[in-house]
């Protein structure tokens, strides 16, 4: 595995700052319009963070639709506009770990998951996880072991592997996001990482 | 597990994180290449990165652009509401401003001015009395009323001390009236006090009532003989 490197420079870091500020300025000027160019380019991104957090995508549609229009009405309230992303992530994570405590009990991850035979799962899963495991029910299976083993993780310990270790962002982001140090986003991932590599030791055998 | 082997698996498992030191990537490397079991630890995570990579990863067949068409949909609706609301609230407030101008009343303009100059003339008098600002005048009067308290309570005292079976009001029917004493007051002296100056005239008497600048105590009452000193280190302050 090659090591992580930066994917964007600096450059490229301001330009995409000037562009969300640019759009949020547009926004607030009353060009409604402006803000289709900010879904766009984050949707992906705030879907797939509220999918991991809540295992249901249709959950993760309707809260990350949520999130778009409560940044859509605080958009006056943000301080830094070349932040937006940010700040619509940390919405993001609020608003899926509000719906995931605001969730009746039977339909907590682990016990929807549960409900759901294999085979289903399966039909679910990327062709590249089906490929590694080389067999879809056996795919189906790290993945609900995964599931379960995230699920067991801290609230915090949990949001920091999900946006640095699989989403990817940068620890500065996290740390944005999650409101607290670079250094204990680390340490989060960190301790998140050796419960799992404990949890799924026999799903992580050669 | 060793402070020293948490230390090193942390570093192992942040080897492909991208933000690891020079010297920390060279510390990991050694390990790896002198110490097998750092070597598994690594493969350990490697694994686990490559199965949390597959995990529960939106579906490539996920229609992105319906997606985003229906927030941006939701987006306009809400902007349309709130212009809309805003519309309403200022039709509310220009309606509001319509229904309630009325005419002005009829006013007495040169009752008003000699109103309005009798005020701004006490206010300048006020503020020309000599040598004293209104904001030093307003200190004054505040500092005065808080701490000329103690030396007034002082005089007080001694009053009573001396005049005590009077004291508490006039002489009522029947009872003779006393003499009057005056108690002053003065600037306190160099080292700090102040001295008490009494001064008994008759009940019937004409006396002349010391400037108000110190603080006065009047007695009513005979005296009682008894001497009394009164003194207690002051502020300057505490006299103006």
């Amino acid at each position: 595995m090659s090591e992580r490197v930066a994917t964007t420079s600096r450059t490229d870091d301001d330009a995409e700052r000037r562009f969300d500020a640019e759009a949020v300025a547009a926004t607030l000027a009353g060009r409604t319009a402006a803000f289709d160019d900010l879904i766009e380019k984050y949707q992906r991104r705030a879907v797939s963070v509220a999918y991991r957090l809540l295992s249901d995508i249709e959950d993760a549609k309707d809260v990350c639709q949520d999130a778009f229009l409560k940044a859509f009405r605080s958009l006056t309230s943000l301080q830094e506009p070349e932040r937006f992303g940010a700040w619509l992530m940390r919405i993001v994570t609020n608003l899926s770990l509000n719906f995931r405590r605001g969730r009746r009990p039977h339909l907590s991850l682990t016990t929807a998951d549960g409900e759901r035979g294999l085979e289903d799962r399966a039909a679910d899963l990327s062709p590249r996880a089906i490929h590694k495991a080389g067999d879809p029910v056996q795919a189906a299976e790290t993945q609900q072991a995964v599931t379960a083993a995230i699920e067991s993780l801290p609230e915090q310990q949990r949001l920091a592997l999900v946006l640095f270790a699989i989403e990817r962002l940068p620890q500065k982001e996290v740390a944005e996001i999650l409101g607290c140090s670079i250094e204990m986003v680390k340490w989060n991932v960190f301790q998140a990482r050796k419960k799992l590599k404990e949890q799924l030791s026999e799903h992580l055998e050669a | 597990m060793t402070d020293e082997s948490e230390q090193l698996e942390r570093l192992l498992s942040e080897l492909h994180d991208g933000h690891l030191a020079d010297e920390q990537l060279a510390d990991a490397r050694r390990a790896i290449a002198e110490d097998p079991d750092a070597a598994a630890t690594v493969r350990g995570y490697e694994r686990l990165d490559g199965v949390l990579q597959d995990w529960q990863v939106v579906s490539p067949g996920m229609d992105w652009e319906a997606f985003a068409r229906q927030v941006s949909s939701r987006v306009a609706d809400e902007a349309e509401e709130r212009d809309a609301d805003e519309s309403a609230k200022l039709a509310a407030v220009d309606r509001l401003i319509g229904d309630s101008v009325e005419p002005l009343p009829a006013v007495d303009w040169d009752v008003l001015k000699s109103r309005i100059s009798r005020a701004v003339h006490e206010e300048a008098a006020e503020a020309a009395r000599p040598s004293i600002k209104p904001s030093q005048s307003w200190r004054r009067v505040v500092g005065w009323t808080g701490r000329v308290a103690v030396p007034l309570a002082a005089a007080a005292a001694v009053v009573f001390l001396v005049w005590g079976p009077w004291m508490g009001g006039p002489p009522g029917p029947g009872v003779s009236a006393g003499p009057i004493v005056m108690v002053s007051l003065e600037m306190p002296d160099s080292v700090g006090q102040i001295s008490v100056t009494f001064a008994e005239e008759p009940a019937d008497g004409d006396y002349d009532v010391p400037p108000l600048v110190m603080g006065t105590a009047i007695a009513v009452g005979p005296s009682t003989g008894n001497n009394t000193t009164f003194e207690e280190p002051m502020d300057e302050a505490y006299f103006y």
